[in-house]
């Protein structure tokens, strides 16, 4: 089985880095990622819901996320539809995580990111 | 109360969801909504104000995320063909299926363009002439009040009359009438010498509050003032802005200036404004109501019989014109009883009612709504057409159709493709019917000048005709297109509806038969279209032969080249003391033009008027009692008269240089005069006294020389009257010149001018016209509404039989396979084609059966203007029945006999 190449997919779009971010390794349905982005981001990055599930749905047509078959937990909401990053959207997640970090780094050479408190 | 604010939310959530596709909506749309309100709820917990913040992004981002998801599918599907779920693909797909079919796309456009064009052009013509208000401030103030004229003799409504000045100062000098400001008007002619040519000016005659009454400020100079309007005062004139541009050269310097009209110096005090002629609608200039009687004659201020000016009048806001006819008739009662009639057989009064009400013309009104309906029936033929051409294609589809219906596809989807194919038809015939239209306008101005004149207000902005293009008639093409649009693309929705498409998809293979019912939906179509086509054939053929028998009306006299033209020798000329003179020496400078024949004097042209009408008081020693004493028409002609005209001289002769004024009175009279007068048909040499002119009571009767044929003096309509002809050396009447040429009459008009000219240049010379502008005015709405209603009942049955050649030629299409297996079976082929011919031939007949009756109903509402035939009259509806089955039998028979032709191998080959 070949992987596609995860560069081919950078850069992502904000809302596709937010699942993934979002996801982690996690298994979530919409609403989770919503909850979960707004944890991990102490509320200052939020997705909405009509740009996630279209963002979603993209994200299983391309490779990047799978819908599990059945509820992750035998207690979860069986209405729901969960999705969970694949290997690929994982890669690939990683890749662009990595792409920010250089830039990050060339910013810092440049004095555009403020000192930590 | 806390659900509430969240229950408010959820249902706009939803409402947002429709942004996106139905497809997405059906997988997430639930978990969508659940997301957006748990996030909501989460918010509106801690804090309402950002949960509201919140929420509007929520919405702002379902909808901006579904347009987007929409345009990503439609993209990425549209290349398929057919498949778009959204609806602008449904648009370009539709474009895309036109532009492969040219002709079709070319035909059904022009087909609308036409129907389109034709209700839009009348549409216009009837909202400029019916129901635009006077384009005055605060029409609804406006009324125009009347005298209303009745006699215990003539049976009969009362009729407007005009007023008389001094009746109209004691209508003014009535206070209990709710009335801001009223104002008199009339109109007369003068001539206008020393700028330029002579020339003949229509003035109106009005009291000083007129302009104001009608908003109306001169643009340069004054208006008048009630010092303008008094006996004695200086004369003084507004000039008309096209008088000013062309006479005056539109120079400001003309104001508190002399012009010369009628021979008197008259001051300019102002110029009104471009595109104002007033409420007659033909004002050159405008005068005061005493200035006019000195350049006229005075009795028209001081007579209380001289009924010469109507009157309009704005009244106190709010004030009910119910009311204020009411107060009205009261004191038109109380004005007679101080102004009595000498005509003890007359009753008068007053009337008022609103000015709108005053202008439209009975007939007119008549006449537009007819054709207005006329024109929804020929929309309604092309939109019956368009939508069987669209029927026809969605069966060929038939298969596409189907299989798009079996994978979900949804019929209204499946109709949205058929809509949009005919909004697109639609907005490409609403764009070239704007064009039909006014083309339309123009052809229909052209031809019926007179009636827009007289029912339209008149008020012409510099160059454009007051009855145009304006929003709101484009709105209404625009209205009209769509409405056809959804006609047309609903119809073979239907169509395609109908049945399971299971067994469609079955059939498509063998040729899609389709049920062989006798009326199927295309059937239906063109059987309504050809019953259509029939009412508008009945109605044209009911004007036609009115118009036939109008013509056949003898008119008395022989047509041919025959010119008519007025001159007017005003007060200053130094003729005026010796008019007949000038009439006999201009006759003979006429004689002596070449191309013409012979030369005539009268004050009226056959068909158009009488000189004046009055009754008969004594015939051959037989007398009247008032009230039954014989209406007579009079006409003051020279001698030439009835030779010019062609008029059989019966008995005795006309008139000869004899008959001077100093000699004996003596008249000509018509058949139908001595008829009435002289009942024992001997007329020669007896003695008749008419009117109060050459045979009154103090001059005593005239002695009858001459009995001439019948002459047509009045419309067809009215028929024959008696009519006394009067020398005019004997009798002066008017300055109406008949002339018989050789060749093109026109073209003597330059020479009569020129010889007119000669003897005094300050005689005016107009009112030029031919057989045909008389006839034509004679003929009223008739000729005009037969030309018009015949164009469309054409056009109707053209479409209608295509319809039934289109029905025909589908069925044949459809039943070749069996025509081609029965023929090779040795089978008759021409049964089947006879079959066909027979459904084809059925339908026409229905259509006629339906139009029947539809044209019956119909044609009541023509029954004003008929004449000599009545709205049921049995010849008309069955020469159009004839006319339509024969039509639609042809349309039917050539593809019908097409299908004889069948190779029965081929057919079989294909299979």
């Amino acid at each position: 089985m070949t992987h596609p190449d995860p560069e081919t997919f950078l850069p992502l779009t904000p809302p596709e880095y937010h699942v993934l971010l979002a996801l982690g390794q996690e298994a979530l349905h919409g609403y989770g990622m919503m909850r979960s982005l707004e944890e991990k981001t102490a509320g200052k990055d939020a997705l909405l819901p009509g740009t996630l599930y279209t963002t979603l749905a993209r994200m299983v047509a391309r490779g990047l996320l799978e819908e599990l078959a059945a509820p992750p937990q035998p207690g979860a909401d069986a209405r729901r539809r969960y999705y969970r990053a694949t290997a690929l959207g994982r890669a690939v997640a990683r890749a662009e995580s990595a792409r920010m970090a250089r830039l990050l780094q060339v910013a810092a050479a440049s004095r555009l990111v403020p000192e930590p408190r | 109360m806390r659900g509430g604010g969240s229950g408010v939310f959820v249902r706009l959530v939803r409402l947002a969801l429709l942004a996106h596709p139905p497809l997405r909506r059906e997988q997430d749309g639930d978990e969508m909504a659940e997301a957006a309100e748990a996030a909501f709820r989460a918010r509106w917990n801690r804090s309402q104000a950002r949960a509201a913040a919140l929420g509007f992004r929520i919405l702002a981002d379902l909808v901006v995320s579904g347009v987007a998801e929409r345009r990503r599918t439609a993209r990425d599907r549209g290349r398929g063909g057919g498949m778009g779920s959204d609806g602008w693909a449904d648009v370009r797909v539709a474009f895309r299926v036109l532009r492969r079919s040219p002709g079709f796309t070319l035909a059904a456009t022009l087909v609308l363009a036409l129907g389109i064009g034709a209700n839009t052009a009348i549409f216009s013509a009837v909202k400029a002439t019916l129901l635009t208000e006077p384009p005055y401030p605060e029409p609804d103030r406006l009324a125009f009040l009347d005298l209303t004229d009745s006699s215990t003799a003539r049976p009969g409504p009362p009729r407007g009359f005009p007023w008389s000045y001094p009746k109209y100062q004691a209508l003014r000098e009535t206070e209990s009438l709710p009335l801001e400001m009223s104002a008199a008007y009339a109109r007369r002619f003068l001539t206008l010498t020393g700028a330029g040519d002579a020339a003949y000016l229509a003035v109106e005659y009005v009291t000083p509050e007129y302009l104001r009454i009608l908003g109306v400020t001169p643009v340069h100079g004054r208006d008048f003032t009630a010092d303008d309007d008094t006996e004695g005062a200086p004369l003084v004139a507004i000039l008309g802005h096209g008088l000013w541009q062309e006479r005056f050269g539109a120079d400001p310097g003309v104001i508190d200036r002399d012009v010369t009209l009628n021979g008197q110096a008259v001051r300019v005090v102002g110029v009104a404004p471009a595109g104002f002629q007033g409420l007659t609608g033909t004002a050159d200039l405008w005068m005061s109501v005493c200035g006019g009687a000195v350049l006229t004659a005075p009795f028209l201020v001081r007579g209380a019989q001289a009924h010469w000016l109507r009157v309009v009048a704005r009244v106190a806001p709010g004030t009910d014109l119910a009311l204020l006819d009411q107060r009205v008739r009261a004191v038109g009662r109380a004005i007679e009883e101080r102004y009595p009639d000498t005509d003890p057989t007359v009753v008068r009064g007053a009337s008022a009612g609103p000015l709108a009400q005053a202008f439209v013309n009975p007939q007119a009104r008549t006449s537009l709504l007819v054709l207005a309906g006329a024109a929804v029936l020929l929309l309604l033929v092309a939109c019956a057409n368009l939508a069987g051409l669209l029927v026809a294609r969605a069966s060929a589809r038939g298969r596409e159709s189907a299989v798009r219906v079996a994978l979900g596809a949804g019929r209204w989807r499946v109709t949205r493709t058929f809509l949009a194919e005919a909004l697109l038809l639609a907005v490409a015939g609403g764009l070239v019917g704007l064009a039909v239209a006014v083309l339309g306008l123009d052809a229909l101005a052209a031809l019926w000048p007179a009636r827009f004149v007289e029912a339209s207000w008149n008020v012409r902005a510099a160059g454009v005709d007051s009855v145009g293009m304006d929003p709101v008639v484009v709105g209404f093409a625009a209205l009209v297109a769509m409405g056809t649009a959804l006609v047309c693309g609903v119809v073979p929705a239907l169509a395609v509806g109908q049945g399971d498409p299971a067994a469609r998809l079955r059939a498509g293979a063998a040729g899609g038969r389709a049920g062989r019912r006798f009326l199927d939906l295309r059937g239906a179509l063109v059987a309504g279209e050809v019953a259509l086509a029939l009412v508008l054939l009945v109605g044209a053929g009911l004007l036609l032969r009115s118009l036939a028998e109008l013509n056949r009306v003898d008119r008395g006299f022989e047509p041919g080249d025959l010119v008519a033209f007025d001159y007017f020798i005003p007060r200053t000329s130094p003729w005026v003391e010796e008019e007949a003179s000038f009439h006999e020496r201009y006759l003979e400078r006429l004689r002596a033009l070449p191309g013409v024949e012979s030369a005539a004097l009268t004050c009226v042209p056959p068909l158009a008027g009488h000189c004046t009408i009055t009754l008969a008081r004594e015939a051959g020693g037989r007398t009247w009692s008032e009230g039954s004493r014989p209406a007579i028409g009079v006409h003051y002609v020279s001698d030439d008269f009835f030779s010019t005209l062609g008029i059989p001289v019966l008995q005795g002769r006309t008139f000869t240089s004899e008959d001077q004024t100093s000699s004996r009175a003596v008249m000509v009279l018509s058949e139908a005069a001595v008829r009435e007068l002289f009942p024992d048909g001997v007329a020669l040499g007896r003695t008749i006294a008419i009117g109060t002119g050459l045979t009154s009571e103090e001059r005593g009767p005239a002695e009858v020389v001459g009995v001439v044929g019948d002459v047509l003096f009045d419309r067809p309509a009215n028929g024959i009257m008696p009519e006394a002809f009067v020398s005019h050396r004997q009798e002066a009447g008017g300055s109406t010149i008949v002339l018989r040429t050789r060749g093109d009459p026109l073209a003597v008009v330059a020479g009569a001018r020129a010889a007119l000219a000669e003897i005094d240049p300050g005689v005016p010379l107009f009112g030029v016209r031919t057989v045909d502008d008389l006839e034509a005015a004679a003929s009223g709405d008739t000729r005009i509404m037969g030309l018009l209603l015949t164009v469309f009942a054409v056009l109707a049955l053209v479409l209608g039989c295509t319809g039934v050649w289109a029905v025909v030629t589908f069925a044949v299409a459809r039943r070749t396979r069996e025509i081609g297996v029965r023929m090779a079976l040795g089978a008759d082929a021409g049964a089947v084609v006879r079959a066909v011919l027979r459904q084809g031939v059925g339908v026409s007949l229905l259509g006629v059966l339906l139009g029947g009756v539809g044209a019956w109903v119909a044609s009541r509402l023509l029954r004003s203007l008929l004449f000599g035939v009545g709205p049921d009259d049995p010849a008309a509806f069955a020469t159009a029945a004839a006319i339509v089955l024969a039509v639609a039998t042809l349309a039917a028979w050539l593809p019908a006999r097409r299908a004889t032709r069948v190779d029965p191998m081929v057919v079989l080959r294909a299979e």
